[in-house]
Protein backbone atom coordinates (compact mmCIF):
# COMPACT_ATOMS: atom_id res chain seq x y z
CA UNK A 1 0.00 0.00 0.00
CA UNK A 2 1.15 3.49 -1.06
CA UNK A 3 2.82 5.65 1.97
CA UNK A 4 -0.32 8.30 1.24
CA UNK A 5 -2.99 5.94 1.62
CA UNK A 6 -5.41 6.80 5.02
CA UNK A 7 -5.86 2.75 5.16
CA UNK A 8 -2.31 2.62 6.14
CA UNK A 9 -3.53 4.57 9.68
CA UNK A 10 -6.72 2.94 9.49
CA UNK A 11 -5.75 -0.83 8.94
CA UNK A 12 -5.10 -3.83 8.95
CA UNK A 13 -7.77 -5.58 10.18
CA UNK A 14 -6.21 -8.11 12.24
CA UNK A 15 -6.16 -10.29 15.43
CA UNK A 16 -4.79 -8.35 18.49
CA UNK A 17 -3.70 -7.94 20.61
CA UNK A 18 -0.05 -7.26 19.09
CA UNK A 19 1.30 -6.74 15.49
CA UNK A 20 4.74 -7.75 16.02
CA UNK A 21 3.59 -11.10 18.74
CA UNK A 22 0.67 -12.11 17.27
CA UNK A 23 0.12 -10.43 13.53
CA UNK A 24 3.71 -11.56 12.54
CA UNK A 25 3.55 -14.66 14.59
CA UNK A 26 0.62 -16.19 12.05
CA UNK A 27 2.54 -15.15 8.88
CA UNK A 28 5.65 -16.63 10.28
CA UNK A 29 3.42 -20.13 10.75
CA UNK A 30 2.29 -19.48 7.24
CA UNK A 31 5.21 -19.25 5.74
CA UNK A 32 6.37 -22.72 7.06
CA UNK A 33 3.35 -24.28 5.81
CA UNK A 34 3.73 -22.90 2.84
CA UNK A 35 7.27 -23.80 2.52
CA UNK A 36 6.25 -27.49 3.36
CA UNK A 37 3.58 -27.64 0.60
CA UNK A 38 0.74 -29.19 2.56
CA UNK A 39 -0.87 -29.62 5.63
CA UNK A 40 1.89 -30.00 8.46
CA UNK A 41 1.18 -33.12 10.70
CA UNK A 42 3.84 -32.47 13.55
CA UNK A 43 6.05 -29.56 14.30
CA UNK A 44 8.00 -27.87 17.22
CA UNK A 45 7.91 -24.47 17.70
CA UNK A 46 10.52 -22.92 18.98
CA UNK A 47 10.31 -19.15 20.93
CA UNK A 48 13.65 -17.02 21.18
CA UNK A 49 14.15 -13.90 22.75
CA UNK A 50 10.79 -11.73 23.87
CA UNK A 51 8.46 -14.18 22.03
CA UNK A 52 9.55 -16.80 24.62
CA UNK A 53 8.87 -14.00 27.39
CA UNK A 54 5.66 -12.56 26.02
CA UNK A 55 4.22 -15.41 24.21
CA UNK A 56 1.37 -16.34 26.46
CA UNK A 57 -0.04 -13.15 26.73
CA UNK A 58 -0.13 -12.29 23.21
CA UNK A 59 -1.45 -15.49 21.73
CA UNK A 60 1.50 -16.27 19.91
CA UNK A 61 1.44 -19.63 20.08
CA UNK A 62 -2.29 -20.05 18.71
CA UNK A 63 -1.28 -17.36 15.99
CA UNK A 64 1.45 -19.72 14.78
CA UNK A 65 -0.77 -22.75 14.95
CA UNK A 66 -4.23 -20.18 12.90
CA UNK A 67 -1.11 -19.86 10.27
CA UNK A 68 0.07 -23.26 10.07
CA UNK A 69 -3.61 -24.33 9.55
CA UNK A 70 -2.75 -21.63 6.42
CA UNK A 71 -5.13 -18.62 8.06
CA UNK A 72 -4.26 -15.16 7.46
CA UNK A 73 -4.00 -12.48 9.78
CA UNK A 74 -7.58 -11.36 10.32
CA UNK A 75 -9.22 -14.70 11.06
CA UNK A 76 -11.32 -15.19 13.91
CA UNK A 77 -10.34 -18.81 14.09
CA UNK A 78 -7.13 -18.02 15.12
CA UNK A 79 -8.54 -17.46 18.85
CA UNK A 80 -9.47 -21.06 18.69
CA UNK A 81 -6.75 -22.52 16.71
CA UNK A 82 -6.09 -25.36 19.01
CA UNK A 83 -9.82 -26.83 18.25
CA UNK A 84 -8.89 -26.35 14.55
CA UNK A 85 -5.37 -27.99 14.98
CA UNK A 86 -7.05 -31.17 16.55
CA UNK A 87 -9.59 -31.67 13.67
CA UNK A 88 -6.52 -31.06 11.08
CA UNK A 89 -4.98 -33.79 12.89
CA UNK A 90 -1.72 -31.12 13.33
CA UNK A 91 0.52 -32.25 16.59
CA UNK A 92 2.20 -29.33 17.63
CA UNK A 93 5.27 -28.83 20.81
CA UNK A 94 6.53 -25.47 22.20
CA UNK A 95 9.83 -25.24 22.89
CA UNK A 96 12.40 -22.15 24.41
CA UNK A 97 15.32 -21.66 22.68
CA UNK A 98 17.86 -19.55 22.81
CA UNK A 99 19.40 -19.08 19.17
CA UNK A 100 22.32 -16.82 20.13
CA UNK A 101 22.75 -12.66 19.89
CA UNK A 102 22.90 -12.66 16.13
CA UNK A 103 19.22 -13.47 15.91
CA UNK A 104 16.72 -10.79 16.14
CA UNK A 105 15.18 -10.25 19.89
CA UNK A 106 11.37 -11.69 18.09
CA UNK A 107 12.77 -14.69 16.57
CA UNK A 108 10.63 -18.20 16.02
CA UNK A 109 12.20 -21.75 14.63
CA UNK A 110 9.38 -24.05 13.60
CA UNK A 111 10.39 -27.32 12.41
CA UNK A 112 7.99 -29.27 10.67
CA UNK A 113 8.43 -33.12 10.69
CA UNK A 114 12.01 -33.44 12.45
CA UNK A 115 14.36 -36.47 11.63
CA UNK A 116 11.84 -37.69 8.50
CA UNK A 117 12.97 -37.33 4.88
CA UNK A 118 10.59 -34.26 3.95
CA UNK A 119 11.69 -32.78 7.06
CA UNK A 120 12.03 -28.76 6.71
CA UNK A 121 12.78 -26.04 8.74
CA UNK A 122 12.97 -21.97 8.96
CA UNK A 123 13.53 -19.63 11.31
CA UNK A 124 12.19 -16.39 11.13
CA UNK A 125 11.84 -12.67 12.84
CA UNK A 126 8.86 -10.39 13.51
CA UNK A 127 10.01 -6.82 12.97
CA UNK A 128 6.66 -4.85 13.66
CA UNK A 129 3.86 -3.98 12.15
CA UNK A 130 3.31 -7.78 11.28
CA UNK A 131 6.10 -7.40 8.70
CA UNK A 132 8.60 -10.43 9.16
CA UNK A 133 11.81 -11.31 7.38
CA UNK A 134 12.53 -15.05 6.82
CA UNK A 135 16.35 -15.48 8.13
CA UNK A 136 17.03 -19.06 7.59
CA UNK A 137 15.78 -22.11 5.40
CA UNK A 138 17.38 -25.56 6.23
CA UNK A 139 20.73 -23.76 7.13
CA UNK A 140 20.89 -21.73 4.28
CA UNK A 141 20.80 -18.04 4.79
CA UNK A 142 17.85 -15.90 3.26
CA UNK A 143 16.34 -12.59 3.79
CA UNK A 144 12.91 -13.13 2.40
CA UNK A 145 10.39 -10.36 3.44
CA UNK A 146 7.42 -11.26 1.68
CA UNK A 147 6.42 -8.18 -0.14
CA UNK A 148 6.44 -9.72 -3.05
CA UNK A 149 6.34 -13.30 -4.20
CA UNK A 150 9.32 -15.67 -3.38
CA UNK A 151 10.10 -18.74 -5.70
CA UNK A 152 12.36 -21.03 -3.08
CA UNK A 153 13.80 -23.92 -5.00
CA UNK A 154 15.72 -27.42 -3.76
CA UNK A 155 17.58 -28.36 -6.64
CA UNK A 156 20.58 -30.41 -7.22
CA UNK A 157 23.67 -28.83 -7.59
CA UNK A 158 24.48 -29.42 -11.43
CA UNK A 159 26.08 -27.12 -14.12
CA UNK A 160 23.57 -24.67 -16.05
CA UNK A 161 20.71 -25.47 -13.90
CA UNK A 162 20.40 -21.45 -12.74
CA UNK A 163 20.05 -20.20 -16.58
CA UNK A 164 17.18 -22.96 -16.81
CA UNK A 165 15.64 -21.56 -13.63
CA UNK A 166 15.82 -17.76 -14.91
CA UNK A 167 15.30 -19.09 -17.81
CA UNK A 168 11.74 -20.67 -17.35
CA UNK A 169 10.69 -17.50 -15.17
CA UNK A 170 11.76 -15.10 -18.29
CA UNK A 171 9.22 -17.13 -20.23
CA UNK A 172 6.47 -16.00 -18.14
CA UNK A 173 7.71 -12.38 -18.92
CA UNK A 174 8.32 -11.82 -14.85
CA UNK A 175 10.71 -9.93 -13.35
CA UNK A 176 13.37 -11.02 -11.15
CA UNK A 177 14.07 -8.59 -8.39
CA UNK A 178 16.70 -10.34 -6.21
CA UNK A 179 18.03 -14.12 -6.65
CA UNK A 180 20.36 -16.00 -3.83
CA UNK A 181 21.64 -19.45 -4.69
CA UNK A 182 23.90 -21.17 -2.17
CA UNK A 183 25.19 -24.64 -1.66
CA UNK A 184 23.39 -26.20 1.40
CA UNK A 185 26.25 -27.43 3.55
CA UNK A 186 27.19 -31.62 3.25
CA UNK A 187 24.97 -32.07 0.46
CA UNK A 188 25.04 -31.88 -3.56
CA UNK A 189 22.24 -29.52 -3.35
CA UNK A 190 22.02 -25.79 -3.32
CA UNK A 191 18.69 -23.95 -2.57
CA UNK A 192 17.84 -20.89 -4.50
CA UNK A 193 15.72 -18.04 -3.73
CA UNK A 194 13.97 -15.78 -6.48
CA UNK A 195 11.70 -12.43 -5.59
CA UNK A 196 9.33 -11.62 -8.57
CA UNK A 197 7.60 -8.73 -9.28
CA UNK A 198 4.89 -10.32 -10.19
CA UNK A 199 2.21 -12.82 -9.00
CA UNK A 200 3.01 -15.54 -11.39
CA UNK A 201 0.78 -18.19 -13.24
CA UNK A 202 0.38 -22.12 -11.93
CA UNK A 203 2.67 -23.27 -14.78
CA UNK A 204 5.31 -21.70 -14.31
CA UNK A 205 5.39 -23.98 -11.03
CA UNK A 206 5.25 -27.13 -13.48
CA UNK A 207 7.79 -25.47 -15.47
CA UNK A 208 10.04 -25.50 -13.14
CA UNK A 209 9.28 -28.80 -11.37
CA UNK A 210 10.55 -30.09 -14.53
CA UNK A 211 13.99 -28.87 -14.43
CA UNK A 212 16.68 -31.34 -14.56
CA UNK A 213 17.78 -32.24 -10.78
CA UNK A 214 15.09 -30.20 -9.08
CA UNK A 215 14.01 -31.67 -5.99
CA UNK A 216 11.55 -29.18 -4.61
CA UNK A 217 9.65 -26.04 -6.09
CA UNK A 218 7.82 -24.10 -3.56
CA UNK A 219 6.31 -20.58 -4.48
CA UNK A 220 5.48 -18.13 -1.35
CA UNK A 221 3.24 -15.47 -2.33
CA UNK A 222 2.84 -12.13 -1.25
CA UNK A 223 2.17 -11.86 2.92
CA UNK A 224 -0.37 -9.79 2.29
CA UNK A 225 -2.02 -11.50 -0.62
CA UNK A 226 -5.84 -11.49 0.44
CA UNK A 227 -5.71 -8.68 2.56
CA UNK A 228 -5.84 -6.09 0.08
CA UNK A 229 -8.83 -3.29 0.51
CA UNK A 230 -9.23 -2.85 -3.09
CA UNK B 1 4.62 12.15 -2.61
CA UNK B 2 4.30 11.44 1.28
CA UNK B 3 2.00 13.85 3.22
CA UNK B 4 3.99 16.11 5.60
CA UNK B 5 2.10 18.76 6.18
CA UNK B 6 -1.76 19.59 6.69
CA UNK B 7 -1.55 22.72 5.06
CA UNK B 8 -2.31 22.01 1.30
CA UNK B 9 -4.98 20.33 2.53
CA UNK B 10 -6.86 22.84 5.03
CA UNK B 11 -6.59 25.55 1.59
CA UNK B 12 -8.16 23.18 -0.60
CA UNK B 13 -11.38 22.61 1.77
CA UNK B 14 -11.15 26.37 2.47
CA UNK B 15 -10.85 26.89 -1.23
CA UNK B 16 -13.53 24.74 -2.29
CA UNK B 17 -15.48 24.46 0.50
CA UNK B 18 -15.75 21.27 1.34
CA UNK B 19 -15.38 19.11 4.61
CA UNK B 20 -12.16 17.66 5.34
CA UNK B 21 -13.25 14.49 5.28
CA UNK B 22 -14.89 15.35 1.66
CA UNK B 23 -10.94 16.46 0.95
CA UNK B 24 -9.33 13.35 2.04
CA UNK B 25 -11.67 11.06 0.05
CA UNK B 26 -10.65 12.74 -2.76
CA UNK B 27 -7.13 12.35 -2.18
CA UNK B 28 -7.60 8.30 -1.70
CA UNK B 29 -9.33 8.20 -4.71
CA UNK B 30 -6.16 10.44 -6.43
CA UNK B 31 -3.61 7.65 -4.73
CA UNK B 32 -5.78 4.63 -5.52
CA UNK B 33 -6.02 5.33 -8.85
CA UNK B 34 -9.91 3.61 -8.47
CA UNK B 35 -13.67 5.20 -7.81
CA UNK B 36 -15.54 7.07 -4.58
CA UNK B 37 -17.72 4.47 -4.37
CA UNK B 38 -14.71 1.56 -4.23
CA UNK B 39 -12.83 4.09 -1.62
CA UNK B 40 -15.93 4.62 0.49
CA UNK B 41 -16.94 0.77 0.75
CA UNK B 42 -13.57 -0.02 1.56
CA UNK B 43 -13.85 2.15 4.70
CA UNK B 44 -17.25 0.66 5.40
CA UNK B 45 -15.47 -2.55 5.85
CA UNK B 46 -13.47 -0.60 8.44
CA UNK B 47 -16.15 0.78 9.97
CA UNK B 48 -18.09 -2.67 10.26
CA UNK B 49 -14.91 -4.28 12.15
CA UNK B 50 -14.57 -1.34 14.44
CA UNK B 51 -18.71 -1.60 15.18
CA UNK B 52 -17.79 -5.43 15.92
CA UNK B 53 -14.81 -5.00 18.31
CA UNK B 54 -17.15 -2.33 20.50
CA UNK B 55 -20.13 -4.42 20.51
CA UNK B 56 -18.06 -7.56 21.74
CA UNK B 57 -15.57 -5.50 23.64
CA UNK B 58 -17.86 -4.29 25.73
CA UNK B 59 -19.73 -7.97 26.62
CA UNK B 60 -16.07 -9.47 27.93
CA UNK B 61 -16.44 -10.78 31.24
CA UNK B 62 -12.98 -13.04 31.41
CA UNK B 63 -9.95 -11.98 32.61
CA UNK B 64 -6.70 -12.31 30.49
CA UNK B 65 -3.86 -15.03 31.15
CA UNK B 66 -2.17 -12.71 33.08
CA UNK B 67 -5.00 -11.48 34.93
CA UNK B 68 -4.53 -7.56 34.08
CA UNK B 69 -7.59 -6.98 31.86
CA UNK B 70 -10.85 -7.73 31.45
CA UNK B 71 -14.83 -6.47 31.89
CA UNK B 72 -13.75 -3.27 32.99
CA UNK B 73 -15.47 -1.70 30.06
CA UNK B 74 -18.95 -3.74 30.78
CA UNK B 75 -18.49 -2.13 34.50
CA UNK B 76 -18.21 1.36 33.21
CA UNK B 77 -20.74 0.83 30.41
CA UNK B 78 -22.92 -0.27 33.39
CA UNK B 79 -22.48 2.81 35.56
CA UNK B 80 -23.30 5.09 32.52
CA UNK B 81 -26.83 4.01 33.02
CA UNK B 82 -27.83 4.27 36.48
CA UNK B 83 -27.18 6.66 39.49
CA UNK B 84 -24.91 9.45 39.55
CA UNK B 85 -21.91 10.05 37.27
CA UNK B 86 -18.97 12.50 37.81
CA UNK B 87 -17.69 13.03 34.18
CA UNK B 88 -21.24 12.39 32.62
CA UNK B 89 -22.86 9.70 30.90
CA UNK B 90 -21.34 10.04 26.85
CA UNK B 91 -17.44 10.10 28.93
CA UNK B 92 -18.27 7.17 30.56
CA UNK B 93 -19.86 5.68 27.54
CA UNK B 94 -16.72 6.68 24.53
CA UNK B 95 -14.42 5.69 27.50
CA UNK B 96 -16.23 2.35 28.15
CA UNK B 97 -16.19 1.49 24.62
CA UNK B 98 -12.49 2.50 23.63
CA UNK B 99 -11.49 0.23 26.98
CA UNK B 100 -14.17 -2.79 25.23
CA UNK B 101 -12.11 -2.82 22.02
CA UNK B 102 -8.74 -2.86 23.55
CA UNK B 103 -9.87 -5.86 26.23
CA UNK B 104 -11.33 -7.39 22.43
CA UNK B 105 -8.20 -7.11 20.72
CA UNK B 106 -6.27 -8.12 24.12
CA UNK B 107 -8.79 -11.29 23.97
CA UNK B 108 -7.31 -11.98 20.45
CA UNK B 109 -10.35 -10.33 18.81
CA UNK B 110 -10.63 -9.44 15.34
CA UNK B 111 -9.65 -5.18 15.59
CA UNK B 112 -8.50 -2.26 13.14
CA UNK B 113 -5.18 -1.12 13.84
CA UNK B 114 -5.83 2.78 13.91
CA UNK B 115 -3.06 3.44 14.17
CA UNK B 116 -1.78 0.26 16.06
CA UNK B 117 -3.59 -2.61 17.60
CA UNK B 118 -2.27 -0.94 20.81
CA UNK B 119 -4.45 2.12 20.48
CA UNK B 120 -7.13 0.62 18.47
CA UNK B 121 -9.98 1.84 21.41
CA UNK B 122 -9.59 5.09 20.55
CA UNK B 123 -10.91 6.23 17.14
CA UNK B 124 -13.84 3.58 16.85
CA UNK B 125 -15.33 4.79 20.21
CA UNK B 126 -15.17 8.78 19.52
CA UNK B 127 -16.33 8.06 16.26
CA UNK B 128 -19.25 6.00 17.62
CA UNK B 129 -19.68 7.95 20.42
CA UNK B 130 -19.91 11.29 18.29
CA UNK B 131 -22.23 9.94 15.48
CA UNK B 132 -24.49 8.49 18.35
CA UNK B 133 -24.54 12.33 20.23
CA UNK B 134 -25.00 13.78 16.76
CA UNK B 135 -27.56 11.49 15.65
CA UNK B 136 -25.34 11.37 12.46
CA UNK B 137 -25.24 9.21 9.33
CA UNK B 138 -23.38 6.33 8.00
CA UNK B 139 -21.88 9.09 5.25
CA UNK B 140 -20.95 11.29 8.37
CA UNK B 141 -18.78 8.57 10.06
CA UNK B 142 -17.14 7.41 6.66
CA UNK B 143 -16.23 10.67 6.16
CA UNK B 144 -15.19 11.71 10.11
CA UNK B 145 -12.93 8.29 9.48
CA UNK B 146 -11.43 9.76 5.99
CA UNK B 147 -10.61 13.09 8.52
CA UNK B 148 -9.00 11.17 10.80
CA UNK B 149 -6.90 9.65 7.74
CA UNK B 150 -4.71 13.19 7.40
CA UNK B 151 -3.79 13.47 11.12
CA UNK B 152 -2.52 10.00 11.24
CA UNK B 153 -0.72 10.55 8.05
CA UNK B 154 1.16 13.48 8.59
CA UNK B 155 2.17 11.84 12.18
CA UNK B 156 3.48 9.00 10.56
CA UNK B 157 5.63 11.03 7.73
CA UNK B 158 7.39 13.28 9.91
CA UNK B 159 7.28 11.16 13.50
CA UNK B 160 6.25 7.85 14.03
CA UNK B 161 3.44 6.32 14.85
CA UNK B 162 5.46 3.06 16.98
CA UNK B 163 5.79 2.94 20.51
CA UNK B 164 8.94 1.40 20.19
CA UNK B 165 10.67 4.37 17.93
CA UNK B 166 8.64 7.57 19.39
CA UNK B 167 6.99 6.18 22.99
CA UNK B 168 3.15 6.27 23.00
CA UNK B 169 2.48 9.76 22.42
CA UNK B 170 3.08 8.19 18.97
CA UNK B 171 0.57 5.44 19.41
CA UNK B 172 -2.46 6.66 21.91
CA UNK B 173 -1.51 10.59 21.03
CA UNK B 174 -2.40 9.77 17.18
CA UNK B 175 -5.12 7.87 17.74
CA UNK B 176 -6.57 10.35 20.33
CA UNK B 177 -5.63 13.47 17.31
CA UNK B 178 -7.44 10.99 15.13
CA UNK B 179 -10.45 10.57 16.48
CA UNK B 180 -10.77 14.53 17.60
CA UNK B 181 -10.34 15.52 14.03
CA UNK B 182 -12.83 12.42 13.40
CA UNK B 183 -15.46 13.45 15.86
CA UNK B 184 -15.31 17.49 14.66
CA UNK B 185 -16.21 16.35 11.43
CA UNK B 186 -19.10 14.10 12.26
CA UNK B 187 -20.53 17.15 14.27
CA UNK B 188 -20.31 19.44 11.15
CA UNK B 189 -17.05 21.40 11.30
CA UNK B 190 -14.73 22.63 9.52
CA UNK B 191 -11.16 21.22 8.10
CA UNK B 192 -9.83 24.53 10.43
CA UNK B 193 -11.68 23.24 13.10
CA UNK B 194 -10.84 19.46 12.60
CA UNK B 195 -6.90 19.84 12.67
CA UNK B 196 -7.03 22.52 15.72
CA UNK B 197 -8.71 19.89 17.55
CA UNK B 198 -5.66 17.39 17.05
CA UNK B 199 -3.30 19.80 17.21
CA UNK B 200 -4.92 20.60 21.05
CA UNK B 201 -5.65 16.81 21.54
CA UNK B 202 -1.60 15.66 20.10
CA UNK B 203 -0.06 18.58 22.52
CA UNK B 204 -1.73 17.05 25.63
CA UNK B 205 -0.10 13.60 25.16
CA UNK B 206 3.63 14.84 24.01
CA UNK B 207 5.88 12.58 26.00
CA UNK B 208 3.95 9.68 27.26
CA UNK B 209 6.16 6.44 27.85
CA UNK B 210 5.45 3.15 26.17
CA UNK B 211 6.52 0.99 29.37
CA UNK B 212 4.08 -2.08 29.36
CA UNK B 213 3.77 -4.29 32.45
CA UNK B 214 5.30 -7.72 31.49
CA UNK B 215 5.66 -6.52 28.17
CA UNK B 216 1.82 -6.48 27.13
CA UNK B 217 -0.41 -4.61 25.74
CA UNK B 218 -2.55 -4.53 28.53
CA UNK B 219 -1.20 -2.18 31.46
CA UNK B 220 -1.30 1.06 30.87
CA UNK B 221 -2.51 0.60 27.30
CA UNK B 222 -6.05 -0.80 27.71
CA UNK B 223 -7.28 2.03 30.46
CA UNK B 224 -5.32 4.75 28.28
CA UNK B 225 -7.54 4.20 25.59
CA UNK B 226 -10.87 4.81 27.53
CA UNK B 227 -8.74 8.30 28.98
CA UNK B 228 -7.51 9.16 25.43
CA UNK B 229 -11.39 8.85 24.07
CA UNK B 230 -12.94 11.10 26.66
CA UNK B 231 -10.14 13.83 26.19
CA UNK B 232 -10.78 13.39 22.17
CA UNK B 233 -14.10 14.57 22.32
CA UNK B 234 -13.27 16.80 24.81
CA UNK B 235 -10.95 18.38 22.22
CA UNK B 236 -13.72 17.99 19.59
CA UNK B 237 -15.91 20.30 21.75
CA UNK B 238 -13.07 22.70 22.74
CA UNK B 239 -12.09 23.58 18.72
CA UNK B 240 -15.77 23.55 18.39
CA UNK B 241 -16.35 26.59 20.92
CA UNK B 242 -13.40 28.29 19.36
CA UNK B 243 -10.01 27.49 20.88
CA UNK B 244 -7.01 27.79 19.34
CA UNK B 245 -4.34 25.79 19.79
CA UNK B 246 -1.23 28.68 19.95
CA UNK B 247 0.79 25.83 17.95
CA UNK B 248 -0.25 24.35 14.65
CA UNK B 249 -0.97 21.00 14.08
CA UNK B 250 2.16 20.37 11.85
CA UNK B 251 4.73 22.51 14.32
CA UNK B 252 2.95 20.01 17.65
CA UNK B 253 3.90 17.05 15.16
CA UNK B 254 7.25 18.53 15.08
CA UNK B 255 7.67 18.36 18.82
CA UNK B 256 6.36 14.81 18.63
CA UNK B 257 9.07 13.70 16.79
CA UNK B 258 11.75 16.40 19.03
CA UNK B 259 10.22 14.95 22.14
CA UNK B 260 10.33 11.04 20.86
CA UNK B 261 14.30 10.88 20.01
CA UNK B 262 15.30 12.37 23.55
CA UNK B 263 13.25 9.70 25.38
CA UNK B 264 15.37 6.99 26.65
CA UNK B 265 14.84 3.59 24.76
CA UNK B 266 14.03 2.18 28.56
CA UNK B 267 10.39 3.60 27.81
CA UNK B 268 9.78 2.66 24.22
CA UNK B 269 8.34 -0.40 24.16
CA UNK B 270 11.22 -2.58 25.90
CA UNK B 271 9.58 -2.71 29.09
CA UNK B 272 12.94 -1.68 30.81
CA UNK B 273 11.50 1.12 32.67
CA UNK B 274 8.33 2.63 34.42
CA UNK B 275 5.46 0.48 35.51
CA UNK B 276 7.38 -2.23 34.24
CA UNK B 277 9.74 -1.95 36.18
CA UNK B 278 7.44 -1.25 39.68
CA UNK B 279 7.07 -4.55 42.35
CA UNK B 280 3.63 -5.28 41.34
CA UNK B 281 4.49 -4.77 37.20
CA UNK B 282 7.35 -7.63 38.30
CA UNK B 283 5.53 -9.73 40.01
CA UNK B 284 2.50 -10.02 37.25
CA UNK B 285 5.31 -11.01 34.72
CA UNK B 286 6.65 -13.84 37.33
CA UNK B 287 2.61 -13.97 37.56
CA UNK B 288 2.10 -15.04 33.73
CA UNK B 289 4.48 -17.31 33.09
CA UNK B 290 3.24 -19.88 35.43
CA UNK B 291 -0.69 -19.24 34.35
CA UNK B 292 -2.55 -21.23 31.18
CA UNK B 293 -2.34 -24.89 30.15
CA UNK B 294 0.28 -24.94 27.25
CA UNK B 295 3.88 -25.06 29.31
CA UNK B 296 6.98 -24.14 27.39
CA UNK B 297 9.52 -27.45 27.32
CA UNK B 298 12.43 -27.06 27.95
CA UNK B 299 14.95 -27.17 24.60
CA UNK B 300 18.23 -29.29 24.12
CA UNK B 301 19.67 -26.56 22.18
Amino acid sequence: MTDESVFRLLGPIMVGPSSSHTAGAVRIGRTARLLYGKQPEEVDVYFHGSFADTWRGHGSDKAIIGGLLGFKTFDERIKEADKYAKEAGLKIRFKKIKLGKRYHPNSIKIVVNEGKDDSIYVIAESVGGGDIVIREIMGFKTEITGSNETIILRHGDLVGTLSKITGAISSFNLNILTIRSKDIPKKDEALTTIEIEEKSPKELETKLKKIDGMKMVRILPSLTEGEEMF
Amino acid sequence: MTVDSVLPFLEKAKKEEKSLGEIMIEHEVAVQESSAKDIVFAMKRIWEVMVKSIEEGIKITKRSPSGMSGGDAKKILAKSKKGKSLAGKNILKVAARAIGVAEYSSSMGVIVASPTAGSSGVVPAVVYTAAEICDASEEAIIKGLFASGLIGLVCDAKASTSGSEHGCQAEIGVSAAMAAAAAVEIAGGTAEEAVNAAAIMLKNSLGLACDPVAGLVETPCIKRNGMMAAEALLAADMSLSGVKSNIPFDEVVIAMDDIGQMMPCEIKETSEGGLAKTKTGKAYKIHLRSSGTRKLEKSED
